[in-house]
């Protein structure tokens, strides 16, 4: 990977890694470091990193600096232990994307980062398992519960509103 | 009941032998069994007769169970905003769906979990994470200016001790002799040789004086005459004269100092062009006794910048300087290291 390539990285890559880490944690500041943190790993191993898999070691970094992150500074709840059948919604919705964010707030971290990487970077279910360590059998269920839970909560909002 | 016949007394028999007959028709059987032997109809099987069961279970039986996650992978609907379908499951589900209502909705609904970024959203400043050239971590600026503030260290150092030494007190000749009979040499240096003016005058005598004292240590005193030293103090020799060019008389003590004039130069065989070039000094030694047998006999080592720097480094590593290394190898090679940079000298 030479100077331009990882100059090209930034310029290509940089907005969806802050859009993407930001989607787990609200903290401008900390996606801002997190991005930061993950371009200078990449920079240290710059000569070792071909230009194709550069995006990719950037989302592995930046997902795995994010774990790391959000395990020291876990004040969420565990979402694995949410009832999904239940939820109480108080806010008037006005759109379908809100809608969509909100449900995608209430999914388990897992399956929002398997399927924000499916839909925002269109990454297939072998890459997100690589990124995310996990088996591509596990990428898909995760996504098409998480698909599954979004559709029976837009349902329900919709039936609402 | 029907009265038996030949058309019907098959279904007769086939409830004698699953024992369903009852009595009045069991000998109605029997009896029409008798009047028509050409059907050659056996009453004799026991009518209780059943074929058992094999105990025979299928191994492995909850592997054919499925599951929620099985349920949920084989949602067609969800495999095809997935993308999952072959060209031939997609063309046949978009079949299906024009005509079925029920999956236009879900998949309608499953369209609208469809994720899509905020392009509003920027990482703000990217140049910020942009680098301008590559630049080899040896060189980063921080490390440049401490190697250079190292070097000019012990340049510094080096001037200064040059300048020292040079002044007035040599210490940059190491001559180890035996003062008996300039053979072996069970001596080790004390100290370094120091080089005064020939001349002993009342000046060069106080300078003899302040360096041996600093020699010894502050524990002795010395008075210089004209071609001999005499310290004074107990466990100190002195020597009295010279006399065909050899040390005509010293005693030997732990501790000795001697002063050497050019003639005892030429007596101990030093080449060294510098001593050569002061050979109308006296040279001052301080010496003491030791066993040591690995001391060489004769050690003529020219100190030059290098070795003193290496010798700076040293003291200044032993008084906590960790950054700084000074390591003096065989053959005048000399190195000096600064973090993880260092210059050597061949």
């Amino acid at each position: 990977m030479t100077l331009n390539d990882y100059n090209s990285c930034v310029q290509l890559h940089a907005d969806g890694v802050y859009r993407f880490i930001i989607k787990h944690i609200r903290d401008k500041d900390l996606a801002r470091d997190i991005v930061q943190d993950s371009f200078e790993k990449m920079w240290r191993k710059v000569e070792s990193i071909g230009a194709e898999k550069a995006k990719t070691y950037l989302f592995t970094t930046a997902y795995h600096t994010l774990v790391d992150v959000t395990r020291k500074n876990s004040k969420k709840a565990n979402f694995n232990e949410v009832n999904f059948n239940e939820h109480s919604h108080t806010k008037q919705y006005s759109d379908l994307k809100e809608i969509l964010n909100m449900g995608l707030e209430q999914l388990p971290e897992i399956q929002k980062t398997v399927l924000l990487l499916r839909d925002y970077e269109g990454y297939d279910y072998e890459e997100i398992g690589n990124i995310t360590n996990l088996t591509e059998s596990q990428v898909k269920v995760y996504i098409f519960r998480a698909r599954t839970f979004l559709k029976n909560y837009i349902g329900k909002i919709e039936s609402v509103i | 009941m029907h009265k038996i016949n030949k058309n019907n007394y098959e279904a007769f028999l086939l409830d004698y032998l699953e024992g369903n007959l009852n009595e009045p028709d069991l000998e109605n059987l029997k009896t029409f069994a008798v009047l028509h032997p050409e059907l050659e109809i056996d009453l004799t099987v026991d009518p209780l007769l059943r074929i058992k069961k094999d105990i025979l279970n299928l191994e492995n039986k909850n592997s054919l169970l499925k599951t929620d996650h099985d349920y949920l992978l084989n949602n067609i609907a969800l495999n095809y905003i997935e993308n999952n379908l072959n060209v031939t499951e997609r063309i046949n589900f978009e079949f299906d769906l024009k005509t079925n209502s029920t999956l236009q909705k879900e998949v309608t609904q499953f369209k609208k979990t469809k994720l899509t970024a905020d392009l509003f959203v920027f990482y703000p400043n990217k140049n910020e994470l942009k680098k301008e050239v590559k630049v080899i971590s040896l060189f980063n600026f921080k490390i440049v200016s401490a190697v250079a503030a190292g070097l000019l260290l012990f340049v510094g150092l080096g001037l200064v001790l040059n300048s020292y030494f040079n002044s007035n007190v040599k210490i940059d000749y190491k001559i180890v002799i035996n003062p008996k009979n300039n053979t072996t040499l069970p001596y080790k240096l004390l100290y370094d040789s120091l080089i005064v003016n020939n001349s002993i005058n009342n000046s060069s005598q106080n300078l003899i004086a302040k360096n041996l004292n600093n020699i010894v240590k502050q524990n002795k005193s010395i008075t210089t005459q004209t071609h001999s030293v005499n310290i004074l103090k107990t466990n100190q020799v002195f020597i009295t004269s010279f006399k065909n060019d050899s040390i005509n008389s010293i005693s030997s003590s732990t501790n000795t100092a001697i002063v050497l004039n050019s003639n005892l130069l030429n007596l101990v065989n030093i080449n060294s062009t510098i001593i050569n070039a002061v050979t109308t000094q006296t040279i001052l030694l301080a010496i003491e006794e030791d066993t040591d047998e690995s001391i060489p006999t004769q050690i003529l080592q020219k100190n030059n910048f290098w070795k003193r720097a290496v010798k700076v480094a040293k003291q200044l590593n032993g008084l906590g300087m960790k950054a700084i290394k000074g390591d003096e190898k065989s053959n005048n090679n000399y190195v000096l290291a600064f973090n993880s940079v260092s210059v050597e000298k061949k």
